[in-house]
């Protein structure tokens, strides 16, 4: 039986290792701290826009995130309701020891899974492959595939204020070690830097001054498994900072690190820490924040949009500026993480490094941001390390396929300069890759590598069917509306119509029993088929690109119209197609055009020799 | 590529005065060497050698050099002139000669597509070096010069400014309006600003239509009347007859005629009429109706030496409201009363007498053309555009109008508008050349305060 490893057992670890696990593997999964298993380090939610595509597309491989978030899910919301189906997207907050313990109790009951505490400290290579693990306890554990899920340990360095001391998360131990050993064996190491707010103690926040956000009624889970019913346990609370905070702040901005100097690691734009917030936007008066409970027994709050790495007396000082939290007890203090990560272009597609066969990574390693973004790659590495060990082909998802493919595709080919997130808005088909249609897009595929079970499979089918069926009747049906003859789907084409609407003038159900997501699906099958027509052409020459092969030894210093930069670049990345090249950074159409000339007038200069002549073509 | 030097002849081919061989890349200026007899061994660029071409050990002709180095050059490599004497066998040998040498035959095009990826210029100003040379009349290619510098690329980007503009607006609503909570974001840009400025740029585009293949001018008036004669007289004061194509159906002559560097076409209704002239055949009716519709003015020409007849008429009333010169022509030869006779056939019309014959007063016939094209200069024009640019210009009208139309409506399809955005920031991409597709989230980090 083969035998994988899994270091670090965050959101990333978790999914490499049930996956590894469902799909015949012996897997360890080993953390340096049992109890802080599936640890939600920031905050307490899960899902969002982007994230929860995601999380669907999770659910849809048969991963185990949302089904954990629904189960202990205490705050259910979709957010861009009004927004369009294709960026509708689920949201939960969740309470964080319900989560801990819901996955550790699971990992737990897997078959083919142990939990091991232990802290990794070297990896074992012979030729160029991994053999092992050797652990700070002295054991040393043999493996035919190692998967690196360490999240913010390696050579985690904490900073609140002038106090900096080492830490993967505030308070716990770092991994040294293994960081230098990855160093050692030629990684291209990158220093990445993330914050996260105070925790407040619930009952000394004044409620009353902050607006509620409630979840939504009803309630709606992520995930296909979720049978029983979900419940909104909590209220989320909107804040502002005051004129006061700027002041504050600005003032002692020369004890923030990340001002000082102190802190060398590249922050995310988007996650701004509230120094840096005021700072860019000085001409802000207030900026807003939200109250996010991170449990229903647990009385800590987290304070979504204040995350600073300033000295803790400053940290009290800004709290007790703002209206509501004056007398606020604070239980966590915010501070800012710097940690190591491998450059993730070192990577293959199949998240397994091109250093070292059979050694995979996933998560904060590669330089990305977030539990989902984690999940799925660690998802991916699992089921690709067991592909690989059983000598079959690597599972890569497209770009038009599934958000994780975005994912994956954006840092092993453009590699990472900030931590990085998704967005919506890296997708360049947005309409097709919806929460309503993940399980058409990936159901497939769970299937046949054993993650999700057949039943599940088809029940979902049939859902896809009858959604199918009833599109197929919006096209039959004819009716007059306004005096002229149209069918139903025309009508719904049309941007004011909508499904429910439909209904209304039929004065019937056009689909029974139906639920959100069939909506979604239906009214994005009918409103986005122009777009999607086009957008499916632009596949297909996008893969002709794609797969035009770039030789292993061309010399970019060759060909003409390269600028210095986009030569460098080249030579350093080293695309093995043209759509990669095309995706580095800084490299032009017209750059790719260049080469594709090069490759075109070799080809004939080849083939004048050999006496043939034609076009190149694809590689693969 | 870097070792690959390019030969082409760049001017017409076919016999002429001169014939100018062009040579690009990094064997230019060794090939040059070799190729032609007489040249130092140091030599200064941007001047002038004369030298002799020879091939296989003689003296083929004698020509005018001269090199630009490279970056300094139209493609931005080391590029070599050679003027020769246009002959089709000379020029076939030189080329010959230059590719035993090294060189390789250009491929349409290839020096302008050189000069783009070197930076020289982007695809706008790439394409307007194409059309320049295309270019129909003078008036034209100094609009083509226009683009060169850049104004079409002016007017686009600015669009794309707006297009940004409104793309983070939706981009950062859809990422972060209801997860961050951001209140004060307004969408709406220069939409309308954009919109009436392709309307205008493509509805100049007609004018460079009309510019660019000449204005249509139809020569009506009964058989015998002198036509062809002030015709020929027409081209003589002009000497620059272009081509003459007979019309399709033989029914009608057609050349083109330059006047002040401005190509028209002028239409001889000859065949139409019947041979006996009184009246005109219902074929003819047929034919003579759509000439005159389709073009932009007629000179209508009556006939002097005989009297107004019935047919005389029937064209007038053909010719109808369209814009129009009427000559009396053979008023050498007729009676003196005979112009206030005619005049008195058509109250209301001023009518010109001429001689064609003579070359008499036939600038009243060119001062009317040019009048014609001075009201058209008086139109504003945006800037010129070529076919490619025209259909790329009318989709991203398209397109705009309806993102427009949306953004009025009740809770548009965010995820619409955006990808509305992002083709119509791909189609000015496709004109310029550039796609830059990191942009939009570039600016709403710039522009929002995003973040926990």
């Amino acid at each position: 039986m083969m035998r994988i490893i899994v270091i670090g057992a965050g959101h990333a670890g978790i999914e490499a290792a049930l996956a590894a696990s469902k799909m015949g593997a012996e897997v360890i999964l080993t953390t340096i701290y049992v109890d802080t298993i599936a640890q939600m380090s920031c905050n307490p939610s899960i899902g969002g826009i982007a994230k929860g595509h995601l999380v669907k597309e999770i659910d849809a491989l048969g991963g185990i995130m949302p089904r954990a978030a629904d189960a202990t899910g205490i705050h259910f919301k979709i957010l861009n309701r009004s927004k369009g189906p294709a960026v509708r997207a689920t949201r939960t907050q969740n309470d964080k020891i319900a989560y801990r313990n819901f996955l550790k109790c699971f990992l737990e009951k897997t078959p083919n899974l142990f939990i091991r505490q232990a802290m990794a400290t070297r990896l074992i290579i012979r030729k160029g492959r991994i053999q092992g693990v050797r652990f700070l306890d002295g054991e040393e554990i043999n493996a035919d595939a190692v998967i690196l899920t360490t999240g913010t340990f390696l050579r985690g360095k904490i900073f609140i204020g002038d106090s900096v001391y080492e830490a993967g998360r505030a308070n716990e131990l770092p991994s040294n070690e293994l960081a230098l050993n990855l160093k050692e064996t030629g990684f291209g190491i990158i220093r990445l830097k993330t914050g996260t707010p105070m925790r407040l103690h619930a009952d000394s926040i004044e409620w009353s001054r902050f607006v509620a956000q409630p979840g939504d009624e009803p309630p709606i889970p992520f995930s296909m498994f979720t049978r029983s019913k979900v419940k909104n346990r909590v209220v989320c609370h909107l804040g502002y900072t005051t004129p006061e905070v700027k002041t504050i702040v600005h003032d002692n901005l020369h004890l923030s690190p990340l001002y000082s100097g102190k802190i060398t690691g590249i922050g995310p734009r988007y996650c701004p820490s509230i120094e840096d917030k005021i700072v860019k936007f000085g001409e802000k008066e207030r900026h807003h924040f939200f109250l996010e409970p991170e449990g229903v027994e647990n009385r800590e709050v987290y304070v979504n949009g204040l995350s600073t790495s300033l000295p803790v007396h400053i940290q009290r000082k800004i709290l007790q500026a703002i209206t509501g939290l004056e007398r606020a007890v604070m239980i966590r203090p915010a501070y800012a993480v710097e940690y190591d990560a491998i450059d993730p272009i070192q990577l293959k597609p199949s998240l397994e490094t091109k250093g070292v066969e059979n050694l995979f990574s996933a998560g904060q390693i590669n330089g990305t941001s977030g539990y989902e973004e984690a999940a799925a790659q660690g998802l991916m590495a699992g089921i690709n390390a067991v592909l690989k060990l059983k000598g079959e082909e690597p599972f890569i998802l497209r770009r038009d396929e599934a958000y994780i493919g975005v994912l994956i595709d954006d840092i092993v080919g453009k590699g990472v300069d900030e931590p990085y997130r998704l967005f919506t808005a890296r997708a360049e088909y947005r309409l097709q890759l919806r929460e309503d249609n993940a399980f058409e897009r990936l159901g497939r595929h769970a299937l046949d590598f054993g993650l999700i079970p057949r039943k599940i499979f088809n029940r979902e089918m049939l859902r896809l069917d009858k959604r199918n069926q009833t599109i197929a009747d919006l096209r039959r049906t004819k009716i007059t509306y306004r005096n002229n003859s149209c069918s139903l789907y025309h009508l719904l084409q049309m941007p004011e119509f909508t499904l429910e609407k439909l209904e209304e003038i039929q004065k019937k159900e056009i689909l029974h029993k139906k639920n959100p997501a069939d909506i979604s699906y239906i009214e994005a099958s009918v409103k986005y088929e122009g777009y999607i027509g086009i957008q499916k052409r632009e596949i297909e020459r996008m893969k002709k690109l794609e797969q035009t092969g770039i030789p292993d030894d061309i010399d970019y210093g060759k060909i003409s119209g390269l600028s210095t930069e986009v030569r460098q670049k080249l030579s350093q990345k080293r695309p093995a197609t043209l759509g990669q090249a095309l995706k580095i950074p800084g490299v032009t159409p017209a750059s790719i055009h260049a080469i594709s000339i090069h490759l075109t007038l070799q080809y004939r200069k080849q083939m004048a020799g050999s006496g043939m002549a034609s076009e190149p073509g694809p590689r693969r | 590529m870097e070792d690959d030097t390019i030969v082409a002849l760049s001017t017409p081919p076919g016999r002429g005065a001169i014939g100018i061989i062009k040579l690009s890349g990094s064997e230019a200026e060794p090939i040059f060497k070799e190729l032609i007899e007489g040249i130092p061994g140091e030599i200064t660029a941007r001047k002038y050698y004369h030298g002799y071409l020879h091939s296989e050990g003689k003296r083929i002709a004698e020509c005018l050099a001269v090199l630009f180095k490279t970056p300094r050059s139209f493609t931005g490599e080391d590029v070599v002139e050679i003027s020769i004497y246009s002959n089709p066998f000379l020029i076939e040998e030189a080329l010959l000669t230059a590719v035993k040498m090294g060189a390789r035959m250009a491929l349409p095009g290839e020096f302008t597509y050189r000069a783009f990826k070197n930076g020289k210029m982007d695809l706008i100003q790439a394409e307007a070096v194409n059309d320049l040379i295309l270019a129909n009349s003078r008036y034209f290619a100094h609009m083509e010069f226009d683009n060169l510098e850049g104004r079409l690329s002016a007017v686009v980007q600015e669009i794309r400014r707006d297009l940004i503009d409104l793309g983070t607006d939706i981009e950062t609503a859809i990422e972060f309006q209801e997860d961050q909570h951001i209140r004060d974001l307004t969408i709406g840009a220069n939409l309308p600003a954009a919109i009436s400025r392709l309307e205008s740029i493509l509805g100049s585009s007609r004018f460079q239509e009309l510019l660019n293949r000449g204005m249509n001018i139809v020569l009506a008036g009964k058989v015998n009347a002198g036509k062809s004669t002030l015709f020929n007289a027409l081209l003589m004061k002009e000497r620059s007859i272009i081509s003459s194509t007979p019309g399709t159906t033989r029914d009608y002559i057609q050349e083109q005629l330059h006047i002040d560097g401005f190509p028209f076409q002028i239409t001889d209704m000859a065949g139409i009429q019947s041979r006996a002239g009184d009246s005109i055949e219902h074929q003819g009716i047929e034919r003579s109706i759509s000439l005159i519709e389709k073009c932009d003015a007629v000179i209508f020409m009556l006939d002097a030496s005989r009297d107004i007849e019935p047919i005389d008429f029937e064209i007038y009333r053909l010719i109808g409201d369209k814009i129009k010169i009427m000559v009396l022509n053979k008023s050498d030869i007729a009676e003196p009363r005979q112009c206030e006779k005619a005049q008195g056939f058509f109250p209301g019309e001023i009518i010109h007498p001429l001689s064609a014959k003579n070359r008499n007063n036939l600038e009243t016939v060119t001062s009317f053309l040019k009048g014609l094209l001075n009201d058209l200069r008086e139109k504003n024009i945006e800037a010129v555009i070529n076919f490619r640019q025209k259909s790329i210009l009318e989709n991203l009208l398209e397109r705009l109008k309806k993102i427009n139309r949306d953004l009025s409506g009740k809770s548009p399809d965010a995820a619409i508008l955006a990808e509305e955005i992002r083709r119509s920031i791909h189609g000015i991409g496709e004109l310029t050349g550039e796609i830059a597709n990191a942009d939009i989230l570039q600016e709403i980090f710039q522009r929002f305060c995003i973040g926990k």
